[in-house]
């Protein structure tokens, strides 16, 4: 015990050492707490009216707001899961630290105690953060604010011991054949087909379809609609009984639930400790020893068309990619959401609306423009945004080396430029397909789709290269930097969308009516596309000026 | 030719080199030494462009590193101390990527490459991911990247970090080696034994400045006084 004090001391005092040599960014730090608490705030705001308007519904509203609970935290769960396996996997297999630790008179049960603490707050907090708001939305929507929610939030600790201990035991025990980056990266590639899956799923589901009940020929088909696959022996399971019960009582069995879930969490720490003191110097001995051998090299041989520097730049950033499934993994998950992106469209129950068909077809054209350039600010501020960043400390081969760093950005750029383009003019393709979008909106967000997949990549750079340093891994989420290029991003598509839509609007207007167009609406919409591509165009030069300014002063 | 004209550098308030000038002539193994913190690592770094100097020029072979960069870096080869290189990547598309930094010509190119993995002993691991190599791997790798396009300058900072005997013997003979071909070595390293064995001329450098320079024999005070002792004469007034 005295042991795991003295070594929680040193890592306070690491901590506070820490914080006092980032004291001049006190304010920049702010930013992303702030950041959090207004997600949880939306997630509250969100939540609680959705339970509001499942109340509304007789006899199937409580079972909708419990499903809806049911899925947020099963989904949480699988998060859990897989971030505690790779907190596991920094913590006790990986961190710089453990030679030093592991070297010392120190008892494998301290290393375990004093490390799970660590990987376990590391891998939980954001479910503990974000599952406050949801109990406090359930429980405000149920009034039953007080009690109800104080002995909610001290069941969250169990629920995620569960995962702890399931990710603890997993690596344990694999780690005895595999190296920890095999694991961690088998387990990135299913979490991100897992959660594909699920998104696909999901979506192909037409969740929007509880909200008609009347699209349902009986009863019978409603209620199975509902289902969701669920054991009763489930931790998601026994962990939404004890919440439904705390909120509205219920089946007299509640007690054998919170034993068995309570017992499941206490079950599964003591199974990791066991596994701890029997397995971790054996499975830390095998993580010490691992390589890898890359014999083939198709993607050289496809890509021997482009001028060999750019081709062995362009090289480097696939095979980067591709050997790390944490990224392209990633893809993945991108193509799941552009099937949901198309899906929505094509599935939008254009026939039910009151508005007059051109009228939304314009809208939704307007609509689909805004949202694609959403979706690509997203997919740039994942992957072009940390472009220059994720070179790190290996760059000083480039910096030594006789080529202009503004060749280097150029040959990305074209590259994610390139990207961005097939990406974005995909999904233009097919959404407009769907939405059946009339010729004049069709080239216009034609047109509007190619400036931003150009523009996109320019200000993840120009955003990626200012809140750069080299010296330190790449923040997953961007930091403070990407919420900047995203907020860049959405302001440059709102002023866009308005003159665009304002200078239209006439167009439109005639089309529908049939009328004749006059010059003088030409002129307009022609001045204002050239204001709007000016304009664009002047900012990327701009930004690509200042791109290439701060890479010339990086220093290393 | 590397030719340090007043080269300071400042780090916020804290001076980390003050006004050094040398001369490096060519064909010449030049060994920095010095105390940790001596600005070793400093002046490496403005050598080869990866520091700005707060004021002063840096020339390699009559370019100024500053203005004619790119001319300068045509010249250099660099190992640093740490050797931190693209991990997903194996040697051969590091050595590729290199390769094309330097625009150099693929028959060329081929060639060297194996030829220099042998000569570091990585050919058999040419096809290996660089993540999975120790320290002394990666070194031997920085290395044979160093002097893929053959370069007429190579600076190395601590060229033996990592190494075992086998492989400090190797880079000694290989650095020499290259000295004896009209190449010019600037070496700034701790092991006062490596400098000894290999150096033509040493330069001292403590606290940002260059306290002592010269051949080995102009350093001596007997004639057979080790490097060792001339460095701790040097720095006996601090020591105590």
């Amino acid at each position: 015990m005295s042991h795991l004090l003295q070594y929680f001391g040193f890592r306070f005092k690491m901590v506070r050492h820490g914080l006092a040599a980032r004291r001049t960014q006190i304010a920049k730090g702010a930013i992303l707490p702030f950041f959090f608490l207004c997600v949880g705030v939306f997630m509250f705001v969100f939540l609680f009216k959705a339970f509001c308007f499942f109340q509304s519904f007789d006899l199937v509203g409580e079972i909708l707001i419990g499903k809806l609970l049911a899925l947020i935290f099963f989904i949480f769960f699988i998060f859990l899961v897989l971030s505690n396996i790779n907190g596991v996997i920094k913590w006790f297999l990986t961190n710089e630290d453990l030679p030093f630790l592991l070297t010392n008179p120190v008892s494998t049960s301290t290393i375990f105690f004093a490390r799970s603490i660590e990987a376990f707050l590391e891998s939980s907090w954001a479910f503990l953060f974000f599952s406050i708001p949801v109990l406090l939305a359930y429980y405000t929507a149920l009034f039953k604010f007080k009690l109800a929610f104080l002995l909610s939030i001290l069941l969250l600790l169990p629920y995620a011991l569960i995962p702890y201990g399931i990710g603890f035991t997993v690596v344990m025990v694999l780690a005895r054949f595999l190296s920890p980056k095999v694991i961690k990266r088998a387990f990135s590639f299913l979490f991100v087909l897992l959660s594909a899956v699920l998104v696909i799923t999901f979506r192909a589901m037409e969740i929007e379809k509880l909200a008609r009940p009347e699209s349902f020929a009986y009863v019978y088909d409603y209620m199975r609609y509902l289902s969701i696959p669920a054991h009763p022996l489930l931790p998601t399971h026994l962990f939404i009984a004890v919440v439904v019960f705390l909120g509205k009582g219920g089946p007299s069995n509640i007690i054998i639930d919170l034993g068995l879930f309570l017992s499941s969490a206490a079950a599964l720490v003591t199974l990791a400790y066991w596994i701890s003191e029997g397995f971790y110097l054996r499975s830390y001995t095998n993580a010490l020893v691992s390589s890898r051998t890359v014999k083939s090299d198709l993607m050289g041989r496809l890509l021997r068309f482009i001028p060999a520097g750019t081709r062995f730049l362009v090289l480097k950033e696939v095979k980067n990619l591709k050997r790390d499934p944490k990224e392209w993994s990633q893809v993945l998950l991108i193509f799941a959401l552009i099937f949901v992106y198309v899906y929505n469209f094509k599935s939008f129950p254009r026939d039910r609306t009151a508005l007059p068909t051109v009228f939304l077809e314009s809208l939704l054209s307007f609509l689909n423009m805004g949202l694609l350039t959403f979706v690509i600010g997203a997919v740039s501020v994942r992957f072009v945004y940390p472009s220059f960043q994720l070179e790190g400390k290996p760059f000083w081969l480039v910096l030594t080396s006789p080529v202009d760093l503004r060749d280097i950005y150029y040959r990305k750029l074209a590259f994610y430029v390139a990207l961005s383009l097939a990406f974005a003019l995909t999904l233009n393709s097919l959404s407009n397909h769907f939405i059946a979008s009339p010729p004049f909106l069709y080239c216009l967000s034609f047109g509007y789709v190619i400036l931003v997949a150009v523009i996109c990549p320019v200000i993840a750079f120009y955003f990626g290269t200012k809140y750069m340093n080299l010296r330190e891994p790449p923040n997953p989420y961007g930091g403070l930097g990407g919420i900047l290029t995203m907020l860049a991003i959405i302001c440059f598509s709102l002023l866009t969308l308005v003159a665009l839509g304002w200078s239209s609007y006439a167009i439109l207007v005639r089309n529908l009516t049939g009328l004749r167009l006059s010059t003088a609406v030409l002129v307009e919409f022609g001045v204002t596309c050239g204001i709007v591509l000016g304009a664009s165009l002047a900012g990327i030069h701009v930004m690509r000026l200042k791109t290439i300014r701060q890479l010339r002063k990086i220093e290393l | 030719m590397i030719l340090l004209k007043g080269v300071s550098k400042s780090y916020g308030d804290v001076l980390a080199l003050n006004q050094i000038t040398l001369q490096v002539m060519r064909g010449e193994i030049y060994g920095l030494i010095g105390p940790n913190g001596a600005g070793k690592t400093t002046t490496i770094k403005l050598l080869v462009g990866l520091l700005r100097p707060s004021s002063g020029q840096v020339f390699v072979n009559g370019f100024d590193v500053q203005k004619d960069g790119l001319a300068a870096k045509r010249e250099l080869g660099y190992i640093p101390d740490e050797p931190f290189l693209y991990g997903r990547l194996t040697p051969l598309e590091l050595m590729d990527f290199k390769g094309s930094l330097h625009d150099m010509v693929r028959n060329d190119l081929e060639r060297r490459k194996e030829e220099l993995l042998q000569l570091v002993g990585l050919l058999d691991h040419r096809h290996d991911l660089i993540e999975s190599f120790s320290l002394g791997m990666r070194q031997r790798l920085a290395i044979s990247v160093a002097l893929l396009p053959d370069p007429s300058i190579i600076v190395v900072d601590e060229p033996l970090v990592g190494l075992d005997p086998v492989g400090m013997r190797r880079v000694k003979e290989i650095l020499v080696e290259l000295a004896r071909k009209g190449r010019t070595i600037f070496i700034s390293t701790h092991m006062l034994h490596v400098v000894e064995e290999i150096a033509d001329r040493v330069g001292v450098l403590n606290k940002g400045t260059l306290v002592a320079e010269g051949a080995l024999a102009a350093l001596r005070r007997a004639q057979d006084e080790r490097l060792e002792s001339i460095f701790f004469r040097l720095f006996s007034e601090e020591i105590k």
